[in-house]
């Protein structure tokens, strides 16, 4: 990848790769590369635990289908699956392997009916590979697709919400043995479901979003599944993992990492901010300035607003090609600061209010 | 005077260093074990003209002529201080005939065959995992086979809290019926113990009194979050101890033997040493650190500080990036460090960043390496070195030097090859200093209680730094980071410390 340009558009290229229908063994070291073109916040001890939970299911149980949501009947029930929670405590606290099925037996105990299938909340590293095991344990296929497009901190900043569906009623499973079923308006969940997180262990998988297939179809982010199978295989340009555009922002060095302070009682965050400065190599020399909160939401060149979110806004180490976490981006490292466009859900309206910067209470200069 | 050793699998290189100078080195085959070929090596570097010369001269204007084929010198000056006053003083020293009487250390960098690997019993204390994710998941069968894990209820919170008591019943079993299988090695691992390791020492004490004489390595000496691989690392520890003692034992005989009174050390994987006390207690820091002392000993043969480095051994080359003398580390696991990780299972230590080329069949991947690090790390320095960096018939060495790919040709221009260049290894190892680190999770709602913890931290690096071998007098903490945990609550911290000293 050089600098300054838009990428080859993958979409053009979209019927080269023969699309996956099943991901098996095989395909999970795909999936597990491509989950990671553009993930922060992936420790790898828990990415490992994930792979590997994943490894032996896939092995023990045979592939998983993956359906378009088209393709299920449109009043087949569908829950999306997702870590909740920190990935340093998913590392620690190892899953006893029942998490999955725990918690979407639960959400069927409330809905009162079964799941047909289930579809990833996000598709960022242990986050493509939690669902697949889900989908595994309970011997139904997995949606190709997913609830955002990218990875946003808080529970409601979907494309499901978005198109109408609500989180709850949803259910978490953790590594403890807990199982406890939310049911409250959209806006109250991430409040609730925060503190539970902690006291559970530290991460849970959550059964959320339950909805009818011809509901999710309307309302999802298409083919992220086989995408990242796709961009996972040897050889493959990173943009394959971008269907929506990427574009690098600069190419420089990390010059400080100044930790903001502590927030307040108000704050609805998961974590403190945090600001990062990246000094541009040769060009225009440019001070790039990220604004973070678990991830960053914004990116001032010199002051100007350069991207904001819903954009995606990540580091990737020029040393070896991997996204940097914002809990470790450290002055001296050399990056490149890439900017994924999110999907066209996000760039609406109601896109831009739940998944924008002024949600983590970051005003756009300017 | 310090004395490094590069115990590989094809020589042995013995380099002795003045002033962190190069002085003298020898190569001798490897045959018959570490032990066994560091008499020889030490033998031919006793006998070496370069070497009587240097200390009964002292003058380094008489180093036997000039940079020559392995086996004879090879000589770099000592900048700024030419022919120290002090040679003469340290030939032979009170109590410890021969010419190494005044050595002040020996660093050796030694991989403990695999081989040797025991059986441990390995005890878990948390929640039943995933079978997936169970002890010794990935390890290959010839440790597997004679072990014994269990799971038992115990473990705490990252804030510190039990998440259950330790069912001591299930450890005295546990340790009774591994007593029973004749195992003395145990690797015990806690849920939390990054925060709170009471549970690991609870257990600890009662498998010393079911079965006396055991070795046990608990996973918070190696305590970064991550279950996996710290008990991945604690289990390679255990496994790794009876033939470290080993090891230890006769390197140290062959020392004595030789008149040589100083400290024996082992050169850490990542940078820095340990004596050989505290090697043969925590083996897995110092195991497989060929890769690392001859990123260190590139460039102090340079003399720079910063540099790409490639090291062509008869069997590959690897590619590395020092900085600031120190190699840069990788992404952490282990796998990358040839014959660290037994099958390739993940463990939690800051090994330097490699990449690996086998000639003639790499060389696309060779130059993509290279590419690379040029990328990362702009604007340094190439050096080439190690066993095979010279052309086969440059080298009258001991290698079986005529099957040797061309490793200079095949990297193009660009590339340096310092004096000694075939010595890196040792010379990095003999230029070490000793260094520990201390790693753990601290949970401190104020500012105050931060600071207490942060210094809690750094006496305890400071005091590992010492039984670690550094003069008391010497001690000092190199670095301590802080970073909050994401997606948890304020108050969490990933607390790193860096102690640092010498051994004189």
């Amino acid at each position: 990848m050089t600098g300054g340009g838009v990428e080859d558009d993958p979409r053009d290229r979209a019927g080269d790769a023969a699309r996956a229908n099943a991901v098996g063994a095989g395909e999970l070291g795909f999936l597990a590369a491509g989950s990671r073109v553009f993930a922060p916040g992936a420790a790898d001890s828990s990415f490992r635990a994930a792979r590997e939970w994943a490894r032996g299911l896939l092995t023990a149980n045979g592939p998983v289908p993956l359906v378009d949501a088209g393709e299920l009947p449109p009043d087949a029930m569908v829950a999306a699956v997702s870590l909740v929670g920190s990935t340093t405590a998913f590392g620690e606290y190892l899953p006893g392997g029942d998490e999955p099925v725990r918690a979407v037996r639960a959400l069927e105990g409330r809905l009162g009916e079964r799941i047909a299938a289930v579809v990833p909340l996000n598709t960022a590293a242990e986050n493509a590979l939690l669902p697949l095991v889900a989908a595994a344990s309970l011997g139904v296929p997995l949606v190709d697709g997913d609830g955002t497009g990218r990875v946003f901190p808080l529970l409601e900043q979907t494309t499901f919400a978005l198109g109408g569906v609500t989180p709850a009623p949803l259910a978490l499973a953790g590594p403890l043995g807990d199982v406890v079923v939310v049911d409250s308006a959209a806006q109250r969940v991430e409040e609730l479901v925060r503190p539970l997180v902690l006291a559970a262990g530290g991460w849970v998988v959550a059964a959320c979003y339950p909805a009818r297939a011809g509901k999710l179809a309307e309302s999802l982010v298409p083919g992220s599944v086989s995408r990242l199978v796709a961009a996972g295989r040897p050889g493959a340009p990173r943009a394959v993992a971008a269907p929506y555009g990427v574009r690098v922002l600069c190419s420089g060095r990390v010059t400080a990492v100044e930790q903001g302070p502590e927030p307040g009682p108000g704050r609805r965050l998961p974590s403190r901010p945090a600001s990062i400065l990246v000094r541009e190599h040769g060009g225009l020399a440019r001070l790039i300035r990220l604004e973070a909160y678990n991830e960053i939401l914004m990116a001032l060149a010199d002051g100007a607003v350069a991207a904001t979110a819903p954009d995606q806004i990540c580091l990737i180490s020029t040393a070896d090609g991997t996204v940097v976490d914002v809990d470790r981006a450290a002055a001296g490292m050399d990056v490149e600061v890439v900017v994924l466009r999110a999907a066209p859900a996000w760039h609406t309206g109601a896109g831009r209010a739940l998944g924008g910067p002024q949600v983590f209470g970051l005003g756009v200069p300017g | 005077m310090r004395l490094g050793v590069d115990a590989g699998r094809v020589a042995t290189k013995v380099a002795a260093l003045r002033d962190g100078a190069l002085v003298v080195g020898v190569s001798v085959p490897a045959r018959g074990g570490v032990a066994v070929s560091l008499r020889r090596a030490l033998t031919a570097l006793r006998e070496s003209p370069a070497l009587r010369d240097s200390l009964h001269l002292g003058d380094a204007p008489g180093l036997g002529g000039g940079p020559g084929p392995r086996g004879s010198a090879d000589r770099r000056d000592s900048r700024g201080s030419p022919g120290s006053p002090g040679v003469r003083a340290s030939a032979p020293g009170p109590g410890a005939g021969g010419p190494y009487g005044g050595a002040e250390a020996v660093v050796v960098t030694a991989d403990l065959p695999a081989g040797e690997l025991e059986p441990v019993g390995v005890l878990r204390i948390g929640a039943p995992a995933h079978a997936a994710l169970g002890p010794l998941a990935g390890w290959p069968e010839r440790v597997r086979g004679a072990s014994r894990t269990a799971v038992v209820r115990g473990g705490h919170t990252l804030t510190g809290f039990p998440l259950a008591p330790l069912d001591r019943d299930a450890v005295r079993a546990f340790a009774a019926e591994a007593g029973r299988a004749g195992l003395t090695s145990f690797a015990v691992t806690a849920a939390g113990s990054p925060t709170s390791a009471a549970h690991e020492l609870a257990a600890a004490a009662l498998i010393a009194a079911e079965v006396p004489g055991a070795r046990i390595t608990l996973s918070y000496e190696f305590g970064r979050p991550g279950l996996r691989e710290r008990e991945n690392s604690a289990v390679l520890n255990a496994a790794l101890r009876p033939a470290a003692e080993r090891l230890a034992d006769e390197a140290g005989d062959v020392l004595a033997r030789a008149g040589i009174g100083a400290p024996l050390c082992f050169a850490r994987n990542a940078g820095g040493l340990v004596g050989a006390e505290y090697y043969r207690r925590y083996p897995v820091v110092a195991h497989a650190s060929a890769a690392g002392s001859a990123l260190a000993g590139a460039v102090r043969l340079a003399g720079v500080d910063s540099a790409i480095v490639a090291d062509a051994s008869p069997r590959e080359v690897r590619l590395g990036v020092v900085e600031a003398g120190r190699p840069r580390p990788g992404p952490g696991g282990g796998a990358d460090l040839p014959g660290l990780s037994p099958g390739g299972v993940p463990l939690n230590m800051s090994l330097p960043m490699l990449r690996r080329a086998v000639l003639p069949a790499g060389r696309e991947e060779l130059l993509e390496g290279v590419a690379a690090l040029r990328r990362a790390a702009p604007g340094l320095p190439s050096l080439l070195v190690g066993g095979a960096c010279r052309k086969a018939g440059d080298a009258g060495g001991a290698d079986r030097a005529g099957e040797r790919p061309d490793v200079a040709a095949a990297l193009g221009p660009d590339w340096t090859v310092p004096a000694g260049a075939e010595l890196a290894g040792a010379v990095g190892a003999a230029a070490a200093q000793v260094s520990a680190e201390v790693e753990r999770i601290v949970y401190a709602t104020g500012r105050a209680e931060l600071e207490h913890e942060l210094a809690d931290a750094r006496d305890e690096a400071l005091a590992r730094v010492v039984s670690a071998g550094a003069a008391p007098g010497s001690a000092r903490v190199a670095s301590v980071s802080r970073n909050p945990l994401s997606y948890l609550p304020d108050g969490l911290y990933r607390v790193r410390v860096v102690a640092a000293g010498t051994t004189g």
